[in-house]
């Protein structure tokens, strides 16, 4: 089987995937992520989340099919623990914090260039290390190095 | 009896684990599951299944640049 073992779980807002649809390579972008979401070691199928509240407030903006957006970033339904904070990017950065109490203990939180300063502005993102904001062309590289590790694995499962 | 239609997105290997450990797993057309089981591993498939009691695999695509084409609106 192949499964890789990510360094760090992916968390997208909506922002994310308004600049990925704007990209010239977002088929190839969008297939690498339904890649590494399907082959996770620690979380096949839920390694990379978006949150509820986050996918409705994209409702309207969203040019991505809802069929492959699902393959790519599994919905995940607002914990209760979220409903103490109003703003979006607060629930965002907790819920990616939450998910670095669980294997492989780091998360990176996919964003646009233009809303990356405001959740490193957050103060729950204050000095904390598990949970990076990545956003541009170094979300896209890290997302390419994700799926060059999965070829890899992929490749020593066919020999 | 209504059914539910559900896609889906898997490697290869994952979907042939399930037909082989799932008997409730079944197919219209015994072409689908051949062409699971031929399918290379860490091949990444768009599974379109039926659930009423059993599950039908209805069919399967190979999810590649060409497909994700369609993904963008």
């Amino acid at each position: 089987m192949v499964r890789v073992e990510y360094s760090h779980r992916f968390l997208c807002d909506s922002d994310f995937l308004d600049w990925l649809s704007k990209q010239s390579d977002r088929e190839q972008l969008l297939s690498h992520l339904m890649h590494i979401k399907s082959s996770s070691k620690y979380h096949r199928g839920e390694h990379n989340i978006i949150l509820e509240s986050e996918e409705k407030e994209c409702n309207e903006i969203l040019k991505i099919d809802r069929k492959y957006l699902g393959g790519a970033f599994k919905s995940e339904e607002d914990p209760l623990f979220l409903s103490v904070h109003n703003e979006q990017i607060s629930k965002n950065i907790i819920f990616a914090i939450y998910l670095t109490h669980f294997k492989p203990y780091a998360c990176i939180l996919l964003t646009s260039p233009t809303k990356e300063k405001s959740y490193k502005a957050n103060q729950h993102y204050n000095k904390i290390k598990r949970v990076v904001v990545l956003s541009g062309e170094e979300a896209k590289k890290l997302i390419n190095d994700y799926f060059r590790a999965f070829i890899n694995a992929r490749e020593k499962e066919r020999m | 009896m209504a059914t539910t239609h559900i896609v889906e997105f898997e490697l290869q290997e994952d979907l042939a684990e399930l037909i082989a450990n799932n008997e409730e797993i079944t197919f219209d057309d015994y072409n689908v599951k051949k062409q699971i089981l031929e399918t290379k591993i860490g091949t990444l498939l768009e599974v379109e299944k039926e659930i009423g009691s059993f599950t039908k695999i209805i069919s399967i695509k190979e999810v590649n640049e060409e497909l994700l084409k369609s993904a963008f609106v």
